[in-house]
Parts: C-alpha cells; structure tokens; sequence
C-alpha cells in the first residue's frame, strides 16, 4: 500500500466519522416502511419499468386493444436483423466524464446483463448477471405469464435516468414472431435484433426521447397476439 | 408474502433487524461520501426498498449487495435531481462543511475528491473506504472489471496530480 493510499483511506474515514449517529433510525424507517405499503402500488407501474415485466394498462389474449392498434399505426414492422450472434454486443455508445463508454449486452450460457464498459474491453460480465428467462414469465400483470421482459438500459434503477435514457431492451419469448413499440407520442419505436437464441431473442427499442408512456403489441408467426401492452 | 396483518416470520424479521442496526450508518456514509446533501434519507429509503425485496435476498451478502448498489444509485439519481432544479453551479453543501472539520492534511485530499469526476469518486470510495475488490465495485456500478481497474487508476493518478500542483504551491 503506498503512501496516496493511506492517505485517502484516512481521509475517507475521517470525512465519514464527522456524520454523527442518527438517532431514531429505527422509528423513522417503521414509519416509512408504513408509508411506503400505501405508495407501493401507484409506484409499482412505474418502477416494474425500469427492470422487469411493464405493466400494461390493457392485456389481450389474441385481439390487441383497439386504442393501442390505433396508435402503433398498421404497418407491422418486422426487427432490423443484425447477425450479431455473438454474445457481446454493443447497445449504444455515450461520452461520461470525456471518455467513450458503451453499454454491453452480454449472454453467455443462461446468464445476461447489460454493462457500461470501455469500448474495447472484452466479454465484460457481472456476478448479478440474470438468467435468462424461462417462459412465460412467471410473473404479473398476466395470469398466463409474460412472454416479454424489459429492461431499461444503463438505468441505475433509476426511471429514465442513465446516460442512454432513450434506449431500452426487450427480451421475448421464442413464440414471439413480430414486436411492435410504440412511444408515449404513439409512434412506432425503431427497433433492432441484438441477438437471438433458442430461448430468447433480445431486441433493442430506440425511442425519440424517453420510453415513458411506450407500448408493445408482441405477435406470433400466425400473426395472433400474444401480448400487448401500454405502460 | 407478509401482509399488514400477518406477522412476519421471527427469523426473517431478526435477520433484517440486525442488518439495519450494522448497516444504517455505513450505508448513511457511503451515501454522504458519494456527495448525497441528504444521505439519512438515501439509506432509509435503501432500507425500505431492500424489506420490500427482503424475501428474495435469502443470503446476507446478497442484502449488502442491494443496498450498496441501491444507496450508489439514489445518491446519483439524488445529485442529478439536484443539479436540475437548483440550475445553480454546486454550492456549498455538506462535502464542504464536513471538509472544514478535518485535518489540514486530509483536507487537501477531501477537497480534491469534490473535485473528481462523480465516477471516479465512486469508485475510490467503494475501494478505500469500503474496501470492496475490483469484481464487487464492478457489480455495485454495473461496470465491467477493466472499466473498474481503468477508472481506479484514472482517479488516482488526477488525485496524484493535484495534490502534486497543491504541494508545489
């Protein structure tokens, strides 16, 4: 350990030992966490976006909403493919603090994650990294589980937040032929193929601005719906 | 699932409660190192999202993990929040009080850590101060390992730098 090291291990100690203990931690957290069982639903629409199932405000079995067709448009556009079979690729490049970073899909075996990385660095992985799904999703909103997963790029858990706000992945089910995306201005969202498996495909959704408000209508090869929703 | 009504169960409810009682104040700090002007409010709403997901998070390390990487994102997501509303250039805010109460050597390091880029001082304090390994820091920021290893070694050597051109002065 050298000298810089010591010294910034002292002062991070020091600086941290000037808070002074909270007292009352313990009440304030009981009455958050009270608090919190009264906000939880009207936050779970929200928050299930940045990571997980979005939740539809309309769910079909096999006719998508009419409100829903209306805005996606009728043109039913097929993904851009990519040949990206392999398991790293780029999903969008940004500049943080004057350095070039992209964010990185990754999917070896049964695992993915998306990752900020520097633009050469190679198969980056994380120990969160999730497995993929297993289908349908055995999840809300549907009873008959999901077929399509989302996940906000680079998000940080944060809703729109990040340094790629405007991009968001979606992770389908074989059956799953056609995604449609819609924006929150009802406009259909560009999509591209990012890589696709036996029992997965991963497709990335560009938005204007945000996904705030998007939709998806997923269909199958027979052109039947199998999902749809409007978050 | 546990309902109002329904009592947790006394080893689920224990093992959270020991964890808050060891965990509240580091995560606090870690928050208020991150640069959090609010870091008492992070780590309760870290802790309240974490009882929200505690039946998923069967093991102790995996709870420490959420928090971390719960209390690292509010803190961004908080500063951000911040820096959009005041519309103002970074104002004194407690960095720089608590900065005044340390020692005038540690002082010129504190006050180049304000300085270094928001990156770069997260992943100084989660190697310095939490003294996790490159892999752990990399799974709390959603970095790749070399993207840890690169930015370590950037901070350190801007931490280098000015405290090379403060002790020429």
């Amino acid at each position: 350990m050298n000298d810089l090291e010591d010294r910034l291990r002292a002062t991070l100690r020091e600086a941290a030992d000037t808070l002074p203990p909270t007292p009352g931690a313990r009440a304030e957290f009981e009455r958050r966490r009270g608090r919190g069982r009264g906000v939880l639903l009207a936050a779970a629409a929200a928050a299930v976006v940045i990571a997980g199932v979005a939740v539809p405000v309309a769910l079909s079995g096999n006719d998508a909403p009419a409100g829903h067709r209306a805005a996606t448009g009728t043109t039913s556009p097929r993904f851009e493919e990519n040949n990206a079979k392999d398991s790293v690729n780029i999903l969008g490049t940004f500049t943080e603090d004057g350095i070039t970073k992209v964010a990185v899909l990754t999917v070896v075996d049964d695992k993915w994650c998306v990752l900020e990385a520097l633009p050469k660095e190679p198969i980056p992985m994380s120990r969160d990294c999730e497995p993929v799904p297993t289908w349908p999703v055995p999840e809300p909103p549907t009873s008959q589980g999901g077929r399509v997963v989302t996940e906000a790029v680079l998000s940080g858990g944060t809703l729109y937040g990040g340094p790629l706000p405007n991009l968001m992945l979606f992770i389908t089910a074989p059956e799953v032929e056609t995604l449609e995306v819609s924006a929150g201005s009802g406009g259909l969202v560009h999509l591209r193929k990012v890589l696709e498996r036996p029992d997965a495909t991963f497709i990335l959704a560009d938005f204007p601005e945000t996904y705030a408000g998007f939709g998806y209508t997923a269909k199958d090869a027979a052109g039947n719906v199998l999902e749809s929703a409007i978050t | 699932m546990n309902t109002a009504t329904d009592p947790e169960p006394r080893t689920e409810r224990a093992g959270f409660d020991a964890l808050f009682d060891e965990c509240f104040e580091p995560m606090k700090r870690l928050a208020f190192l991150l640069g959090a002007d609010d870091p008492e409010n992070i780590a309760q709403e870290a802790f309240v999202r974490l009882h929200s997901r505690w039946p998923t998070l069967v093991d102790q390390d995996k709870a420490l993990a959420y928090l971390r990487r719960t209390v690292v994102n509010l803190s961004r997501s908080r500063l951000r929040h911040l820096r959009v509303v005041r519309r103002a250039p970074r104002e004194r805010n407690r960095d720089a009080a608590s900065a005044e109460s340390l020692a005038l050597a540690n002082r010129a390091v504190w006050d180049v850590l304000t300085t270094l880029t928001r990156r770069q001082r997260q992943v100084l304090v989660l190697r310095y101060w939490l003294d996790l390994d490159q892999q752990a820091i990399a799974d709390t920021l959603g970095l790749a390992v070399g993207t840890v290893k690169a930015t370590i070694h950037q901070a350190m050597a801007a931490l280098r730098t000015a405290l090379a051109e403060e002790d020429d002065r």
